[in-house]
């Protein structure tokens, strides 16, 4: 029996961004989440297995149409090379993490947090120009979106500017052709 | 589907398609991360942004660190806050990585407390309760106060 691995190019975009808040990351782990993918390569996929984020990474089989399949394109092709750089990628960081054995600090109370945030409004004022709301804004699109932006060789420039909205939007949105009419 | 069409030379055009979707809650996500700051730190539960403007301001003059904005642990001049595999950490001089801070708004102050200890005392006396004021005392307070006849 064949078990259809359902809407699979998503997922191991999801399991990359667990991979991205784990302290641990394990080979076993990562082949387990990247299986799923080969058959992407390897096979015309139904519409079922295909979430509707990514139905621009697939193009419709030109002869086969009952039942409809669907095979990968360059850009679904770049999304898989993506996802899988950025698993073998983030396992490297995260074995190269240098954690203090001995040094460590502490959570704040919630006496202090409250103090804390007191403080932070009474800088706000002369603080809170365009460049702070800017970053601030950047790191909240940056801490919610999806990691295979930055392993994503196409998206570089943008990661290195800081262009994070950018970047999700022609990862996620918006594709460009150049093309004779 | 909306697609512009731009005429380039040679016959040749540009065609540029944009899909009227919001994958990722990317609106969404950009929202909450443009509402202004002061308030993101007064009003409502707390948030991400929150925890970030509690970092950036406090902490100005010092580099914020963040692996999910493509940043790494490097070495630099002076010990920075960090966010680094789920939670929030201090990075030393050296790239190492300080770990305790923990997760959410508990973590982002944890490490504006360990970093002003050293580079501003009097804030870091106001955020743990030795203080009333986070400014110095006026010179008329301290002759109120002095006890030298």
């Amino acid at each position: 029996m064949v078990i259809i691995q359902t809407q699979a190019l998503s997922q191991a975009s999801q399991k990359l961004d667990q991979a991205w808040m784990a302290t641990q990351v394990t080979k076993g782990w990562i082949l387990d989440a990247l299986k799923p993918l080969c058959r992407f390569t390897s096979a015309f996929v139904t519409a079922a297995e295909i979430d509707q984020g990514d139905k621009n990474c697939f193009n419709a089989h030109p002869t086969q149409r009952d039942p409809q399949v669907f095979g990968i394109n360059s850009k679904g092709l770049a999304r898989i090379t993506a996802v899988t750089h950025g698993f073998w990628l983030r396992r490297s960081q995260v074995a190269r993490l240098d954690v203090a054995a001995l040094a460590r600090c502490r959570p704040a109370t919630d006496a202090e947090v409250a103090k804390a945030l007191d403080l932070t409004a009474s800088k706000v004022d002369t603080n809170a120009g365009e460049d702070l709301t800017s970053q601030a804004r950047a790191l909240v699109i940056a801490r919610c979106m999806p990691k295979e932006i930055l392993a994503d060789k196409r998206l570089k420039h943008m990661v290195d500017l800081k262009q994070f909205y950018m970047a999700m939007w022609v990862m996620l949105c918006g594709h460009f052709v150049v093309a004779p009419c | 589907m909306v697609t512009l069409l731009l005429p380039l030379a040679n016959g040749i055009e540009f065609c540029f398609h944009r899909r009227e979707v919001d994958p990722d809650n990317l609106n969404k996500v950009h929202r909450s991360g443009s509402v202004p700051p002061l308030l993101a730190i007064t009003k409502g539960d707390h948030t991400l942004l929150r925890e970030l403007l509690v970092i950036l301001l406090l902490l100005k003059d010092i580099p914020y660190v963040d692996e999910h904005a493509g940043d790494l642990a490097r070495k630099a001049k002076m010990d920075r806050p960090g966010f680094f595999a789920g939670s929030y950490h201090i990075v030393t001089k050296a790239g190492v990585i300080v770990p305790g801070a923990g997760t959410g708004i508990h973590g982002a102050v944890g490490v504006v407390l360990h970093l002003l200890k050293k580079i501003n005392q009097l804030e870091y006396d106001f955020i743990i309760g030795e203080r009333e004021s986070h400014k110095k005392d006026p010179p008329e307070k301290e002759f109120e106060q002095a006890t030298c006849f």
